[in-house]
């Protein structure tokens, strides 16, 4: 940014020491010619008039210069703002005016321009109108689309190629919590093992695939289907997941009651069965015999009727059956292994049904079924000091059935001991017409379970209904870098940021003053993200002066019970990762924030972009870099300011309208906009840039 | 002809089979839980158990896998309300010889004991 200022000063030296050359060459020119008597006449003269001619010259260079300088003030200085108020009007604001000065020339040219912004944002007016009317239709069409989606219960999430979120509704971030967010990575809310392993399934050919995976202690029922080629978001994948701890209640009352009840049917049907067997195989039993096998076929048939009726008068009875769902066996390693990672028992080991049964598959209720043989394998723990259990998977002997087994190494478990420990596990099974049972000579507990009636079939190319949203435009952002160097060359319209404030109990950090909260927003694709916003407030730990209270509003009773800096900092960290960090004067922030990263070990290492020095970078000219005068050169409301979060989104704002102007200076990666931030005045003057390497 | 133990806790599919086996001239005994049938095997020394799986406390499989696991070599025909394919693997990874599922055709139940005895012999 330099090199005007040297230009400036080097005219404005020549302006200077031109007349002075151009007296000293005629002087020259007129003793050289003159004759040598007029010579010593004029030597004679110049050495008595020497003070007056010195005096004489410094005066007229004198006058030349500050006439020069009067001139380059009124005329280049006003030139150079004109410029970059133009370049906000073009690039930023329209709305924006230039402010006449300097020259009357120079005052009847931004008269002109402003003639000419009016003009332009008339026309650009019009044609808003002309696009704002086309675009109803699509607006209306969106809306509905964005309602269908915000009412529906099950959660629905669209992921670019390498899972970032494109999409997503409200109930997505009920199951799966805050981490959902356009442009954060899906692995961040489900095991990438499973996403991965399921595009695999799909691209081989299989019907949309369905897993389960646990989350927080609750089951979550996935099922993935690919973006459809041609599409927007092509390439990337459909999650649909739903909560399958819920259904799986009412389910098990109800098979559990179909269950007992068609035992008690059997066992009565076996009762009178042998007794008429035996009157009919034996006609000559004697008559009070027969009679004792009479009155067992009236009173079993008496049973019958009884467990008839309990079957349509139970609870939940006729209400569909339960969740059952082709669920491959590696999947259903996966899931076991998973939960019982979460319980903290025996390590289960998966490998091993990859590998040997990768193609069988079972159609079960794949969130009952992990549970159960997941608590097995922590009963093999807990009352059998097992250590690893190893889950193999296989077709079993007869036709229908496949086989999970859960083998170990030691001592087989006695008899009854698998059925008194794991009780409940075993109902599971059985419900599903299955069994498990403890082997009695080997290490080994076998599970039977139904094998999925066909092999999954090739999806129908069927007619898939086409995905619409303008967010499928976020698959061109970055996710940010992990290298350094990756993120200089990073362009600055394809990075994720967010943009923070802080309030605090003062303005000197090195004199213990603290954070009392703090606010932050994310901007991807060039948006505001109103909805993925970070507000907390802080402890500070100490009293908040009633000077800052009159600023944010914030009091001592109102931090009480919230957590400390040291507890928020690391959600705060977490809401931020992947993206660069911007603030307004941001090293004030981080100054607040250094200690509090030594102490808990979290650094902030993303990069960090400071409002107030870009400002310095797209008008050096201009003297006010508050926001207050920048929201205003850029046409951004006030709105909400003083509290974190209402500053965080006044700074995104700005933030978001200087990006074009930087675009438009030739600024395009982050390593260039910091090169440039960290040579302007601002910065120089005093040590603002914070360093974060 | 051979010693049959009957274990099995519903009265009235006892009394049949009772009457079925003495018909064939088997000496019979009845217990109506797991506990009474080890106890039974013990003393009375079976050639054939009838097993029902449901029973209060141990249940079948348990009753089935602690003979064998004591080295009772005694013939086990399994009998139960459950008829799943689960179910008779497991009967028959336990250690049960054969499987029933009630209801029954009282002449197959006589034919199925007749050669499991056959086969002991």
């Amino acid at each position: 940014m330099s090199t005007p200022r040297i230009r400036w000063a080097g005219a404005l030296a020549a302006a200077v020491l031109a007349p002075a050359v151009v007296v000293a060459a005629v002087a020259a020119g007129v003793y050289v010619t003159a004759p040598p008597a007029d010579r010593v006449v004029l030597a004679r003269v110049l050495r008595e008039q020497a003070v007056f001619l010195a005096v004489a010259a410094v005066l007229v260079v004198l006058v030349a210069g500050l006439l020069l300088a009067a001139a380059l003030h009124r005329h280049v200085a006003p030139a150079r703002r004109l410029a970059a108020d133009v370049r906000v009007v073009l690039d930023a604001n329209p709305e924006h005016r230039v402010t006449p000065s300097g020259a009357a020339e120079l005052r009847d040219l931004a008269t002109a321009l402003n003639e000419l912004a009016e003009r332009h944002a008339a026309a650009r007016r019009d044609v808003a109108e002309q696009v704002a009317a086309a675009a109803t239709d699509l607006e209306r069409e969106r809306h509905r689309l964005a309602t269908l989606m915000g009412v529906l219960t099950i959660a629905v999430l669209v992921c670019a190629k390498d899972g970032r979120i494109l999409l997503y509704n409200a109930a997505a971030r009920d199951l799966l919590g805050t981490d959902v967010g356009l442009g954060r990575s899906v692995f961040g809310v489900l095991d990438r093992n499973l996403v991965v392993h399921g595009l695999a399934r799909l691209d081989a050919g299989s019907a949309p695939h369905e897993a389960t995976v646990e989350r927080g202690g609750t089951l979550v029922h996935v099922r993935l289907a690919r973006v459809p080629s041609g599409t927007a978001g092509a390439g990337g994948f459909v999650l649909v997941c739903e909560d399958a701890t819920r259904p799986e209640r009412a389910a098990t009352r109800q098979a559990e009651l179909l269950g007992s009840t068609a035992d008690l049917v059997r066992g009565a049907a076996g009762s009178i069965g042998a007794a008429a067997g035996a009157i009919l195989d034996h006609p000559d039993m004697p008559a009070e015999q027969r009679r004792t096998f009479v009155e067992v076929i009236a009173e079993e048939t008496a049973r019958l009727g009884e467990a008839t009726r309990r079957l349509t008068a139970g609870p939940g009875a006729g209400d569909g059956g339960w969740a059952v769902s082709d669920i491959s066996a590696p999947d259903l390693g996966a899931a076991v292994a998973a939960i019982a990672a979460r319980a903290g028992g025996p390590r289960a080991r998966p490998d091993e049904v990859v590998e040997t049964a990768g193609d069988v598959w079972f159609a079960v209720d794949s969130f009952a079924v992990a549970g159960a043989l997941a608590s097995v394998v922590r009963m093999l723990g807990d009352r059998h000091g097992v250590a690893e259990v190893v889950l193999a998977a296989g077709l079993g002997d007869a036709g229908e059935l496949g086989r999970v087994d859960l083998g170990w190494t030691g001592r087989p478990l006695p008899a009854g001991r698998l059925e008194r420990d794991a009780g409940d596990a075993a109902a599971v099974v059985r419900r599903h017409g299955g069994e498990l049972w403890a082997d009695p000579h080997r290490p080994l507990v076998r599970v039977l379970l139904p094998l999925s009636p066909a092999a999954p079939r090739p999806a129908a190319p069927a007619e898939e209904p086409p995905p619409v949203l303008y967010d499928f435009e976020l698959e061109r952002f970055q996710p940010g870098p992990a290298a350094w160097s990756e993120w200089e060359a990073s362009r600055l319209d394809q990075l994720a940021y967010t943009v923070f404030d802080t309030e605090t109990t003062g303005f000197a950090p090195d004199e213990g003053d603290e954070i009392v909260s703090i606010g932050a927003v994310r901007v991807v694709g060039g948006r505001l993200l109103r909805t993925e916003t970070f507000e907390r407030l802080v402890d500070p730990g100490r009293s908040i002066p009633r000077t800052a209270t009159a600023v944010h509003g914030i009091t001592r009773e109102l931090v009480r019970g919230a957590p400390s800096l040291d507890e928020v900092l690391p959600a705060f960290a977490a809401f931020a990762s992947g993206s660069v960090l911007v603030g307004h004067n941001v090293a004030f922030d981080m100054a607040f924030l250094a200690a509090a990263q030594r102490r808990m070990g979290t650094a902030l290492t993303a990069p960090l972009l400071d409002t107030l020095l870009i400002d310095g970078v797209l008008h050096p000219d201009h003297e006010a870099h508050t926001l207050e005068a920048m929201a205003e050169r850029l046409g951004v409301d006030l709105v909400g300011r003083h509290t974190a979060l209402g500053d965080a989104l006044l700074t995104g704002e700005i933030f978001l309208r200087q990006l074009p102007l930087l675009a438009a200076r030739g600024v395009a990666t982050l390593g260039e906009l910091r090169v440039a931030a960290a040579a302007t005045a601002q910065a120089r003057t005093s040590e603002r840039l914070y360093r974060p390497r | 002809m051979a010693r049959i133990l009957i274990c099995d806790d519903e009265p009235n599919i006892v009394v049949s089979l009772e009457f079925l086996m003495r018909r064939q001239g088997h000496e019979v005994r009845a217990v109506g839980d797991g506990d009474a049938a080890l106890a039974a095997v013990t003393e009375f020394a079976p050639d054939l158990v009838l097993l029902d799986l449901m029973l209060p406390g141990r249940d079948g499989y348990e009753v089935c896998q602690t003979l064998r696991a004591d080295g009772h070599h005694m013939k086990i025909l399994m009998l139960t309300a459950k008829g799943r394919e689960a179910e008779i693997a497991k009967g028959l990874a336990v250690g049960a010889d054969a499987y029933l599922t009630k209801p029954f055709g009282t002449q197959d139940l006589v034919a199925r004991v007749q050669r499991l005895l056959g086969a002991g012999t």
